[in-house]
């Protein structure tokens, strides 16, 4: 099974007046169609190596290796084009575009890889609905409730189909009863389509649902 | 490739400039006023433009008017403050000594004093009384609205015909009775109006003629004194040849006693000096209009600027979530332009449109005035004036928006998620 994340010795370190080593050297292997949690406390590191998957931040030393492919120093635009067609993401506040409506907020990647409105609504329609989403697709985000937002926020990741889903504290901002609606959503998803899936998370019950945990400390995987 | 050309994209622009109405509407007020004052001044300065080159236009020939004034050097046995004088003899040496000038116009600025002005039991004295001959028609054309012009035979017979003006006109005549072939007096002096004139609107020696009454300058010079004095002359100059101008001075100076280097005694006018005046004037104009409708203007832009920086601080959270689903660098800086953009272009056309509103009131206010000795005046924007305050406004618009853009960009998707 080939990998979708490799990455090897990676540091990382922050010179925000004092120089802060973050990540001392990380090694990491997620396979095809994995369904990860990876556990930290705050300050571990934990945000810094999802930045860095993510293609949201740089590393200083060591090989990242994203579906086979080596990044390499890209630039803000590569950048932008491998997170646009390899990763999708999933955040803590949702965020949602407030004034885009859930359909267009689906439609939003699909916009900056050039497909045409009619087209992109299309696709975002679809994913709407298989998150059970499509009679809410005119509606604005706080039309809906927190469960929605999410469901909403998730068919924005995998609108793409990408390789990849980076999913950070999904649950942070919902009750316990959503929470484990949105982790059975998201699991079922894997099971399905086989969509690889890396969920960053301090909740253990929100780790437990998933089939391999990732401790990472003091900037290194233990 | 990001499409730019997209109902999404321009939605959300308006989306952006509508959601803080009362804010766009005063940052946009200082762009609108900006290019309101730009507007109206320039639509001032445009129309008087055209007036003054309309003047010129109907000339069909360059030509130069020499006046008299005291001289400042004694030269040729005279003293300083001499008033030098025109003789007939004069204007036919300009033609002998130059052969390039074949039409030479002298005219005498006369004046009724206690003369009356007389037909049937009316009298008017304001006009003016001037003697002239047939080359009017070409040096000085008037408008004629009814008769003829004075013709070589009225000046070489001192015929005692008269031209008289539109205004000399109405008063003295009522709507039903035909001057042409009447006879008007002059003091003790009957002449016979052979024509009435008005104004062709045209850059002239000067002569009111609405408000004149012409007779023949040699009927003027045996009637009422004048010998064979001229009170100044216009001289009709070959086009594209400025050393004949200079000519006229050197023949002039010479037979009126005057230094060559003398600056006062003989003042030379001519249309292409005129020109050049006006030119620099105008070009004194536009670069006043320019310096503050720009000046304006750039305050409503930096006030465009400052609240772009505002936006998108506000919109932090907004553009990281775009950078993180692979919005690009150059897709964030078209936005925020494109914003800008538009506000500037919104504000700018209500500007133009408002200001040729208020150029367009005045002109019908204009037009609406009895404004007779100023001719007709059209009070209207340029064409080309109006393209240029557009494209100004797009290139100061895309302007304002850069350096916000340019923040924008330094945002990073993970400020975004730390955002919350």
């Amino acid at each position: 099974m080939s990998d979708v994340i490799n990455l090897k010795g990676i540091h990382k370190t922050y010179n925000a007046g004092s120089p802060l080593h973050v990540l001392k050297g990380v090694d990491l292997s997620i396979g095809k169609g994995e369904f990860v949690s990876l556990m930290g406390a705050s300050g571990s590191g934990k945000s810094t190596l999802l930045n860095i998957i993510g293609l949201l931040d740089t590393f200083d030393e060591g090989e990242y290796f994203l579906d086979g492919k080596p990044i390499i120093n890209p630039t803000e635009k590569e950048a932008a084009y491998l997170r646009n067609h390899f990763i999708g993401f999933i955040f803590q506040s949702f965020n949602l575009i407030s004034f885009k409506n859930a359909l267009e907020n689906v439609a939003l990647p699909l916009y900056y890889r050039g497909m045409s409105r009619k087209q992109r609504n299309a696709v975002a329609m679809e994913a709407l609905r298989k998150m059970g989403l499509e009679q809410w697709a005119e509606h604005l985000p706080n039309e809906l409730s927190g469960g929605q937002k999410q469901r909403v926020a998730i068919a924005r990741a995998l609108v793409t189909n990408p390789a990849l889903v980076l999913a950070d504290e999904p649950t942070g901002a919902l009750d316990s009863q959503t929470s484990t609606d949105v982790m059975d959503l998201l699991k079922d998803i894997n099971r399905r389509e086989h969509t690889t899936m890396l969920i960053v998370t301090h909740d253990h019950g929100v780790a437990e649902k998933t089939d391999r945990i990732i401790h990472i400390k003091d900037g290194l995987i233990v | 490739m990001t499409r730019f050309f997209d109902f999404d994209f321009f939605n959300e622009v308006w989306h952006t400039i509508t959601k803080n109405r009362g804010r766009s509407f005063l940052t946009a007020f200082g762009v609108f006023w900006g290019i309101l004052i730009f507007v109206l001044l320039k639509g001032a300065g445009d129309s008087i433009e055209l007036k003054i080159y309309s003047l010129f236009s109907d000339q069909a020939r360059n030509f130069m008017v020499v006046f008299t004034g005291p001289t400042t050097e004694p030269y040729d046995g005279f003293q300083s403050g001499r008033v030098p004088e025109f003789h007939n003899n004069d204007m036919e040496a300009i033609k002998r000594e130059i052969p390039q000038i074949t039409t030479v116009l002298p005219v005498i600025y006369s004046s009724l004093g206690d003369k009356k002005l007389l037909h049937a039991d009316r009298t008017y004295d304001e006009a003016a009384f001037i003697g002239i001959d047939q080359n009017m028609k070409e040096l000085n054309p008037p408008n004629i609205l009814k008769g003829r012009y004075l013709n070589h035979i009225d000046v070489m017979e001192y015929r005692k015909v008269c031209l008289i003006g539109e205004r000399v006109c109405n008063a003295l005549y009522t709507a039903d009775e035909e001057p042409v072939g009447s006879i008007i007096w002059i003091g003790s002096s009957a002449y016979q109006v052979v024509g009435v004139v008005s104004d062709k609107g045209t850059l002239t020696m000067m002569l009111d003629y609405p408000n004149s009454v012409l007779i023949p300058y040699t009927t003027m010079q045996k009637i009422y004194g004048y010998g064979d004095k001229i009170s100044n002359v216009g001289i009709a100059l070959p086009s594209g040849q400025d050393e004949v101008e200079e000519q006229v001075k050197q023949v002039l100076r010479a037979h009126c006693h005057v230094s060559p280097t003398d600056r006062g005694g003989l003042y030379f006018f001519s249309t292409k000096e005129m020109f050049d005046l006006f030119s620099s004037l105008f070009f004194g104009i536009n670069f006043l209009t320019y310096l503050v409708g720009i000046g304006t203007l750039l305050c409503g832009m930096v006030g465009v600027s400052n609240i772009m920086l505002v936006t998108v601080r506000e919109r932090t959270q907004e553009i990281g979530v775009k950078r993180a689903l692979g919005a690009t660098p150059f897709s964030i800086i078209i936005q925020i332009v494109t914003e800008s953009l538009v506000l500037a272009l919104l504000a700018g056309l209500a500007g133009i449109v408002v200001g040729v509103g208020i150029l367009s009131l005045a002109d019908f206010v204009l037009q609406h005035l009895d404004l007779a000795e100023f001719g007709k005046f059209q009070l209207q924007l340029q064409l080309d004036s109006a393209v240029t305050a557009v494209l100004i406004i797009a290139f100061m618009g895309m302007a304002a928006g850069l350096l916000p853009s340019f923040r924008a960009v330094k945002i990073k998707a993970i400020d975004a998620l730390r955002d919350e």
